[in-house]
């Protein structure tokens, strides 16, 4: 039992050691398999668990590994906690974990560092694991920050060009900033609770109930820009767009359909903490409304099909964090579902085209859409399962997206109307932004060399895609309206009473999605008005993400530039190095003359051996 | 004959005859093939250690009328001393082929020497205490002339004959000074005379015994104003042997020391345990740390050479360990002596795998130019070396400080701490300043030594990894060394 | 004044006189005849403590071994004796023994003194020092015993026995056997052309080293009996 409940997160641990180790020995498909068999074994050891908590009717699993931190009140240890949550969370993890792996096998082949590519993946899908399956917030932390890693390792995998290298970087800072508001919020749970044990925090705010509201409305602000940070929120999105920068594939699984994730897990793992903070789920609703509308209108205008497909991931990731600001936190994680399904679909079918864009060898910019053309015809199996995928994200019934956008939207009427307008703008852009995109990739003619030879990915490539346009189709299925599957399972963890499917609402976003489809393909079958539409000032605005990067550099940045500039110089250089480098120079100076001592002669050393027994002696005779 | 006596001094037989019997052995071994009698010290070596690690208890058992004993302390020393020299007889292989010093008295000396340190743990008895030392010393007069007729080797080896005898007539004067006052030379036994009689604890023939003794052994660690052997030997010795006295020979001759001070705790009437030091020397121990600690470690500021850097190192962490003694925490003191002695030698390692190449040895700063980049794992072992030696966690140097200035903190020695905390910041200047050289410095000239040459030995890649191992393990599990060391309880040094 | 002690006194006289020749003259042949002098002085000392055997191991290794290497030795190295010996270092060093001597004279001495440094300032704060110190005047005892007839015998058992002297009789054998062995490798003999290869190779090396540290051509001579290091400090 103890094994089976950590063997999840040992699998890729295994996997990723035996590529580290002989990773560069063996041939390439070993090494593939290797990775992907590890992840298959992880997901097969989730099924298992599944099965069980099933049996048991929801009650937890939980293991105690090792005691890790004992310092005086803090008693941390190794634990990990299968309940309903992570159980669905580590199906998700491995199961599309596994099929990203495959895909990967065929996308990175030929690869110089095709081993090292695969270690961190299977290094990532441990991690991830140990964040899902944590029974405390330290190691939560953990794998928090092990996922940070792999992504930061990954978007910058092609480190040989700066860019990319560049954008890991900036992933890694952007996502310190919200680590730190993460720790202290850990500490200040410590502080207030005494442990950072899950179960017992959260039986705490049971009892102890309101005298709590005032610090638990800072842990959960604390927590929350954490959340911001990993799940890409508004104001530290900003480094999501740029991660695409990694493989396609690593795209898919971190950047869309797992990590970015955490945050609107570790949300609802605490969510008895964030129901006692009114006033920060407030905030929480409103900052991801805003992310998911910022981010929603950005897609209209990008021209590279990774970046649409990154802005797009900001904003459902935006829908899933205004439904946990909303307290409907069965609709968050059933659109965290169904959103890893469809845009993990969309990622692995937007690598395809990559992939052939590439292979067909010509002078083009493979990810710039505004080049591509007619795919649908030379890569038909990739442009049904895009189609699906994107009308999932459109959120056409009875595609997955369709029910859980339609939860989201409905907790959003029902409680807060700000937000329910702001979430149904992006639902139109959505649609608008996933049309064009369709368009512009695969109808009218090929608009150059490289679209025009453009083949097919191989059958490696293309069955992962299958098995996700499956569940994308049926995904929905899980939780029907009115309290599907997916509610009942949780309840035990969350305790939340179903909502009725509203009919009218439902059919207005339907319209609404089919209009602007329509919309899409009347404006963008010439593909002239993509060309012109970027280079009005509205274009640029939105193609730049509301100009925010740049804010951030002229406020932000100058202010930190322009104060380690003073601390370099005037502290560090005119101040502490003056400072140091005296104590530096009279060490010297006391150096040279402790040298002079060290003559060379054996009977100077003999004198000043006799003159230190004389003061020994008489230490130990007169003084002592 | 007690089989039980036999035992508390095991590892010190399997050493002692095993070298006896290698100078016979290497008789019949062909000069072209001198590391076999290599590889034979180095399982002799390796038998005695695990034989002290099966002995590992508890228990503390005395022998031979009382002239041995065998205890957790003993044990976990002879443990490392053997580790240590096996390292280091790995290192020798190629080193001595390289150098032309591929002669087989080496390995047997080099266990004689090792069977002194063993007795010298052990040992419950001055007289014991003395003829373990020259049983530890005279082997490594050799060793360290054993580059002749290279000058630098004949001179370190005839210094520190010169001053080794010097400071031995006063270990000996001291422990005949000793017997005179008490009638005895087993530690155990003046411990008690000092409880019975204490018209004793003021004997100034007593006390004059006492320092002599001390003058020896601080002599031994190479302690100010002790030390001035220590840099000219160190830089003139062959460079495995430099590495073996920079580690075993201190640590050897560290618990020797305590085991006296120990001998003597009763010299106060305030006998404060858990501490084995009598308050009338603590203050004398604790001033000679703290300038040893500043003149090690200004004086290695001004080298220009890194073996001679080393040498003031291993002076500056004579001082540390001493600190230790003061402060009466032997526990403290042994797992600091191991966390130094495996970074030392991982240290050594990268020296020794420059003095290995073709060409003169040449241990000056310039000549590492560049190093780490030409030979990245010796670049990376010789920063987890000075990482260790500066005390940066999570290297086993940290921890070693950790526990050590812990100690001297609560014996009531806080400036001794503190000086021991700002000399350790000073050390950062010059343990950093190799790494500088090794990674940002280039090369004067083309480089001699090629980085396959650099790191194509076997046994020697074996001895960097089990050193920089060491270093990481004991940093980040500091308890399973602790473990041995009976889990940090007091275990009494003489009884 | 008993015999006992004016034999004593002239013994004394003999080795005290005797060492400081040895340790003042600069001709190296009679330092070590006088030493002979010293050691035989010592061996009196022996007999005077009724210990033969001690007497005779005092001749027969001193003077029969030691001071005949010595003199062996300094008749080989002839060019040795042509040199003059200067130590800058003589007068300190006889301040620093003759300091240490009147210490211990202190100490151990008839004279009882008494020292208190409970008021020094400096010493009292450093080193605690409660309470006064006594020096000299020791109450030496002058034990009348009998030496057994089978001391010697008692004496070679002691060596052998578990109980005694076992460990220590042991050590000394492995120390012998490291001093030979480490004698033996110092003194070997090797292959004279690859000596003079090797010779020839450090000279030339050394050779270049002065000459770049020292513009000068005339090479300073080195005092006797200081081993100068030619590498930096």
């Amino acid at each position: 039992m103890t094994l089976l409940i950590v063997s999840p997160i040992l699998f890729p641990l295994l996997g990723m050691l035996i590529n580290a180790l002989f990773g560069q020995r063996m041939r390439e498909r070993v090494v593939g398999w290797v990775a992907s068999f590890a992840v298959i074994a992880a997901f097969a050891a989730s099924v298992v668990l599944f099965v069980q908590l099933s049996q048991s009717h929801g009650e937890p699993l939980r293991l105690t590994l090792a005691p890790w931190i004992t310092a005086g009140a803090l008693n941390v240890a190794w634990g990990f906690l299968v309940d309903p949550l992570s159980a669905v969370m580590m199906l998700i993890v491995t199961g599309v974990g596994a099929l990203i792996h495959i895909y990967s096998i065929g996308y990175m082949h030929g690869d110089p560092r095709f081993a090292r590519y695969f270690v961190y993946l299977n290094l990532f899908v441990a991690a991830m694991l140990v964040l899902v399956m944590a029974d405390n917030f330290l190691v939560l932390f953990v794998g928090w920050e092990l996922v940070g890693l792999c992504s930061y390792l990954l978007i910058g995998f092609w480190f040989q060009d700066v860019k990319n290298a560049a954008a890991g970087r900036k992933a890694f800072v952007v996502n310190r900033i919200g680590d730190v508001g993460f720790v202290l919020g850990m500490l200040l749970i410590f502080a207030t609770f005494g442990t950072l044990d899950f179960e017992t925090v959260f039986a705490q705010v049971k009892v102890r109930g309101e005298s709590l509201a005032a610090v638990a409305s800072l842990i959960t602000l604390l927590l929350f820009i954490g959340a911001t940070g990993k799940s890409a929120q508004i104001p530290l999105f900003v480094w999501l767009p740029d991660a695409m920068a990694g493989p396609t594939p690593v795209s898919a699984l971190i950047h869309a359909a797992t990590m970015v994730t955490a945050g609107v897990y570790m949300m609802s793992r605490a969510h008895v903490l964030f129901e006692l903070a009114p006033t920060t789920q407030a905030l929480i609703a409103l900052v991801g409304a805003i992310t998911a509308l910022v981010a929603g209108s950005s897609a209209l205008r990008q021209v590279d099909i990774k970046k649409v497909l990154a802005y797009s991931t900001v904003s459902q990731l935006g829908f899933m964090v205004a439904a946990a600001g909303l307290g409907a936190y069965v609709a968050a994680l059933f659109h965290l579902l169904t959103h890893a399904f469809f845009k993990a679909l969309l990622f692995l079918g937007a690598g395809s085209v990559i992939h052939a864009m590439h292979a067909a060898h010509g002078d083009v910019d493979p990810q710039d859409m505004r080049a591509m053309g007619g795919l649908a015809k030379r890569m038909p199996f990739t442009f049904l399962t895009f189609v699906i995928g994107g009308l999932a994200l459109a959120g056409l019934p009875p595609l997955a997206g369709f029910f859980s956008k339609d939860e989201v939207l409905l907790a959003a009427f029902a409680d807060n109307p700000l937000v329910f307008v702001l979430l149904g703008i992006t639902a139109a852009f959505t649609a608008l932004y996933v049309g064009r995109q369709i368009v512009l990739v695969f109808l009218g003619e090929p608009r150059s060399a490289n679209a025009a030879h453009a083949h097919e990915s191989p059958a490696i490539m293309t069955m992962p895609l299958a098995v996700l346009a499956l569940l994308t189709l049926a995904g929905g299925a899980i939780n029907l309206p009115g309290g599907g599957w997916l509610h009942h399972w949780l309840e035990p963890v969350l305790h939340e009473a179903a909502k009725p499917l509203n009919v009218g609402l439902a059919l207005v976003f339907t319209l609404i999605a089919l209009g602007a489809l329509a919309l899409a393909w009347v404006w963008y079958r010439d593909a002239q008005r993509a060309r012109l539409e970027v280079e009005s000032a509205l274009g640029r605005f939105l193609l730049s993400a509301w100009h925010i990067d740049a804010v951030y550099h002229a406020t932000v940045l100058r202010a930190f530039y322009t104060l380690s500039t003073i601390c370099s110089q005037l502290i560090d250089i005119g101040l502490i190095d003056a400072a140091v480098n005296a104590v530096g120079r009279s060490a010297r100076a006391a150096a040279d003359q402790l040298r002079a001592a060290q003559s060379g002669f054996v009977r100077n050393y003999g004198l000043l051996m006799f003159l230190g027994v004389i003061v020994l002696v008489v230490y130990f005779v007169v003084v002592r | 004959m007690n089989v039980a006596d036999l035992e508390t001094v095991l590892p010190f037989l399997l050493l002692a005859t095993g070298g006896v019997a290698l100078l016979l052995v290497d008789l019949a071994v062909p000069q072209a093939r001198k590391s076999l009698t290599g590889w034979l010290a180095f399982v002799v070596a390796l038998a005695a250690g695990v034989s002290a690690l099966a002995l590992v208890s508890g228990k503390t058992m005395k022998g031979f009328a009382g002239m041995v004993q065998a205890d957790a302390f003993a044990y976990f020393a002879d443990v490392l001393l053997c580790v240590v020299a096996a390292l280091v007889i790995l290192l020798s292989l190629r080193y001595h082929t390289a150098r032309g010093l591929m002669r087989g008295e080496f390995y047997p000396l080099l266990l004689l020497s090792l069977s002194g340190m063993s007795l010298a743990v052990h040992a419950a008895d001055l007289l014991v205490v003395f003829l373990a030392i020259e049983l530890l010393s005279i082997p490594l007069y050799v060793l360290s002339g054993f580059a002749r007729p290279r000058l630098e080797s004949e001179e370190a080896a005839l210094k520190y004959f010169l001053t080794g005898a010097f400071a031995s007539g006063f270990l000996v004067y001291g422990v005949a000074l000793i017997y005179g006052a008490s009638g005895t030379t087993a530690l155990g036994d003046l411990r008690a005379a000092l409880l019975d009689n204490p018209a004793l604890t003021s004997d100034a023939l007593l006390m004059a015994g006492l320092a002599l003794v001390m003058v020896g052994l601080l002599f031994k660690i190479a302690a100010v104003p002790f030390h001035f052997w220590a840099p000219d030997v160190y830089e003139g010795a062959p460079t495995t042997v430099t590495a073996f006295m920079a580690t075993a020979t201190k640590a050897a001759a560290f618990l020797a020391l305590m085991r006296v001070v120990a001998g003597f705790a009763a010299l106060s009437p305030s006998l404060a345990q858990p501490f084995e030091v009598a308050d009338a020397l603590r203050p004398m121990l604790a001033l000679i740390a703290a300038i040893t600690m500043i003149v090690g470690n200004v004086t290695a500021l001004a080298q220009q050479n890194v073996k001679r850097m080393l040498a003031y190192s291993s002076i500056a962490h004579a001082g540390y360990a001493l600190a230790g003694v003061a402060s009466g925490d032997a526990t403290a003191v042994l797992f600091y002596l191991a966390a130094y002695a495996f970074a030392t030698l991982a240290a050594f390692v990268v020296l020794i795998a420059v003095g290995s190449t073709e060409g003169n040895e040449d241990h000056r700063y310039e000549a590492y130019a560049g190093l780490g980049r030409r030979a990245p794992l010796l670049g990376v072992i010789m920063a987890l070396a000075m990482f260790s030696l500066i005390g940066i966690p999570p290297t086993a140097g940290f921890v070693g400080k950790y526990f050590l200035f812990r100690a001297v903190v609560a014996s009531d020695l806080t400036w001794l701490a503190v000086i021991g905390v700002l000399t350790s910041a000073l050390s950062a200047a010059f343990y950093l300043r190799v790494l500088m050289v090794l990674f940002m410095r280039e090369p004067e000239t083309a480089p001699e030594a090629e980085p396959a040459a650099l790191a194509a030995d076997a046994p020697r890649m074996v001895a960097a990894y089990v050193s920089a191992a060491a270093v990481l393990l004991i940093g980040v599990f500091p308890s399973a060394v602790l473990a041995l060391l009976t889990g940090g309880e007091l275990v009494a040094l003489v009884r | 004044m008993t015999l006992q002690q004016v034999i004593f006194i002239i013994l004394a006289i003999a080795v005290i006189g005797s060492a400081l020749f040895v340790v003042t003259t600069s001709n190296l042949f009679r330092g070590a005849l006088m030493l002979i002098v010293a050691f035989f002085g010592v061996a009196g000392f022996y007999v005077l403590l009724d210990n033969g055997l001690f007497a005779v191991a005092q001749v027969m290794i001193y003077i029969g071994a030691i001071s005949i290497l010595i003199i062996f030795s300094v008749m080989l190295t002839r060019g040795m004796q042509a040199m003059i010996p200067r130590n800058a270092q003589a007068g300190s060093v006889a301040i620093a023994a003759a300091l240490l001597f009147l210490i211990l004279l202190l100490a151990f001495g008839p004279f009882r003194l008494v020292v208190d440094l409970s008021g020094v300032p400096i010493l009292s704060a450093l080193f605690r020092t409660e309470s006064a110190r006594v020096l000299g005047g020791v109450p030496w005892q002058f034990a009348n015993r009998e030496v057994p007839e089978t001391y010697i015998a008692d004496f070679g058992r002691a060596l052998v026995d578990l109980n005694q002297f076992l460990l220590p009789f042991l050590l000394v054998a492995f120390l012998v056997d490291a001093v030979l062995a480490g004698a033996i490798y110092i003194a070997r003999q090797r292959k004279p052309a690859e000596v003079i290869a090797e010779r020839e190779a450090i000279a030339k090396e050394e050779a270049e080293e002065l000459a770049a540290l020292q513009p000068q051509p005339t090479a300073p001579t080195l005092p006797q009996g200081a081993i100068a290091s030619t590498a930096d400090h």
